[in-house]
C-alpha cells in the first residue's frame, strides 16, 4: 500500500527542514510513506532550503493559495497511483506520530479521515479563544446543513482514499478549502470519521489568516457552504 | 421614496442576488468574485428597508432625495467593483507572464536534455 504525504508550503524556510525530518522518521508496517512538499510560490528561502536538503518538491511558478497548492499533491498522487494522501502542514503544527492512527481510519473503510483537536479533548494547544468560537460556529453551520457532527472542520490534516483523490482533482476550490469539501464530502454520502490528535503551535513565521482577513474568511466560508450544501446530490 | 418604488428596487435585487447565486453554484464564476456584488445588493436591500434612517443621512449629506442617494451608492459600488476588477486582471496578467517564462525555459532545458 502507498502512501503519500502532501505537505503545502508557502514561506516556510524556517519549519520545513525540521517537519521533513520528523517525517522521515514515521515507519509503518506493510506501508510505503512518500512525501511531497508543494513550494506555493515562496518568496523567501523556502526553495532554496528544499533544494539545499535533497527535499522531494514541487516548485510552483506562482502562489495559487493553499487549495491550488494541496490540488497540485493530489494530482501528483493520482499520476503516480497512491492508496492514500494525508495533507500535513509544513509548520510544524502536525504531529507526525497519528498519520498511523489517520491511515488506519482509512483502512477501516472510511473515506475520509479527519485529525480533530477537539474530539475527546485530544489536544493541548487549541488555538485562540476567537479562533475557537468560529470554528464551532462553522461546525454548527456543518450540522445544520448536512445534520452529521464534525468537532474540527478547518483542520488541515486529513486523509482520504483514492476515490476522494480522483474527486478532488477535479473538484477543490483555491483558497479556504477545508469546511467547503468537508461539506461536499457529507453531502455526497462518503464516510467521514474523525480522530483525536494533538496539535502544537506553530514554531515560526505567521498563520495564512490574519486578524483582519477573518471576517471575510469567516463570510466566505459559510457562504461557501451554504451554496455546496444546496446543491443537489451527486453533482460531483 | 415611494412604497412602489422601493418595492421595485427590493424585488429587482432578489431577482438579482438569485442570477449571481445560480452563476455561482454552476461554478460559473467563483464565489470569491461574487461576493461583492452579494454586498451591494445586501446593501440596497437594507437600504430599501430603512426609509427613515436613509431620509436623515440624505438631508445630512445635502442630496435632496433619498433616489438619488441610492443611485450615487450604486455608481459608487460599480467605481469599487471595477477598480478591483482592474487590480485582478493585473494579477493575472503578471501570472501568466511567470508561466510563460517558466515553460519557456523547460521546454528549452527539455530540449537541451533531448540532444545530449
Amino acid at each position: 500500500m502507498k502512501v503519500l504525504m502532501i505537505i503545502p508550503a508557502y514561506n516556510e524556510e524556517k519549519n520545513i527542514v525540521n517537519t521533513v525530518n520528523n517525517l522521515r522518521q514515521v515507519k509503518i508496517d506493510d506501508i510505503i510513506l512518500d512525501y511531497i512538499v508543494i513550494n506555493d510560490g515562496s518568496q523567501d528561502g523556502t526553495r532554496d532550503v528544499l533544494e539545499k536538503n535533497n527535499i522531494k518538491h514541487i516548485d510552483l511558478p506562482c502562489n495559487l493559495g493553499i487549495g491550488g497548492a494541496v490540488q497540485t499533491g493530489y494530482e501528483y498522487a493520482l499520476y503516480n497511483n497512491y492508496d492514500i494522501a494525508i495533507q500535513f502542514d509544513g509548520d510544524g503544527q502536525h504531529n507526525p506520530k497519528y498519520i498511523k492512527d489517520l491511515i488506519e481510519g482509512i483502512l477501516l473503510g472510511n473515506d475520509f479521515v479527519i485529525g480533530s483537536r477537539f474530539i475527546n479533548n485530544a489536544s493541548t494547544f487549541k488555538s485562540t479563544a476567537i479562533r475557537r468560537v468560529g470554528i464551532n460556529f462553522l461546525s454548527l453551520l456543518i450540522k445544520i446543513c448536512t445534520n452529521k457532527k464534525i468537532t474540527d472542520p478547518t483542520s488541515g490534516f486529513r486523509a482520504c482514499n483514492k476515490k476522494i483523490i480522483k474527486l478532488f482533482v477535479t473538484n477543490y476550490p483555491l483558497d479556504y478549502p477545508e469546511p467547503d469539501t468537508l461539506v461536499m464530502l457529507l453531502k455526497n454520502n462518503y464516510k467521514v470519521l474523525e480522530i483525536p490528535v494533538d496539535m502544537n503551535e506553530r514554531s515560526n513565521g505567521k498563520s495564512s489568516i490574519t486578524a483582519l482577513k477573518s471576517i471575510y474568511y469567516m463570510i466566505k466560508v459559510s457562504l461557501s457552504i451554504i451554496i455546496t450544501s444546496i446543491d443537489k446530490k451527486g453533482d460531483v | 421614496m415611494t412604497l412602489k418604488l422601493t418595492i421595485e428596487l427590493i424585488i429587482c435585487n432578489i431577482l438579482f442576488m438569485v442570477f449571481v447565486y445560480t452563476t455561482v453554484r454552476k461554478k460559473k464564476i467563483l464565489l470569491k468574485y461574487a461576493l461583492p456584488w452579494f454586498a451591494a445588493s445586501t446593501l440596497l436591500i437594507v437600504f430599501s428597508l430603512t426609509p427613515n434612517l436613509m431620509k436623515k443621512i440624505a438631508n445630512f449629506v445635502d442630496i435632496e432625495t433619498v433616489s438619488n442617494m441610492i443611485f450615487l451608492f450604486v455608481v459608487g459600488m460599480n467605481l469599487i467593483i471595477t477598480f478591483s476588477l482592474t487590480a485582478t486582471v493585473s494579477n493575472q496578467n503578471t501570472k501568466i507572464a511567470t508561466l510563460v517564462k517558466e515553460i519557456g525555459i523547460l521546454k528549452e532545458k527539455v530540449n537541451r536534455d533531448k540532444k545530449d
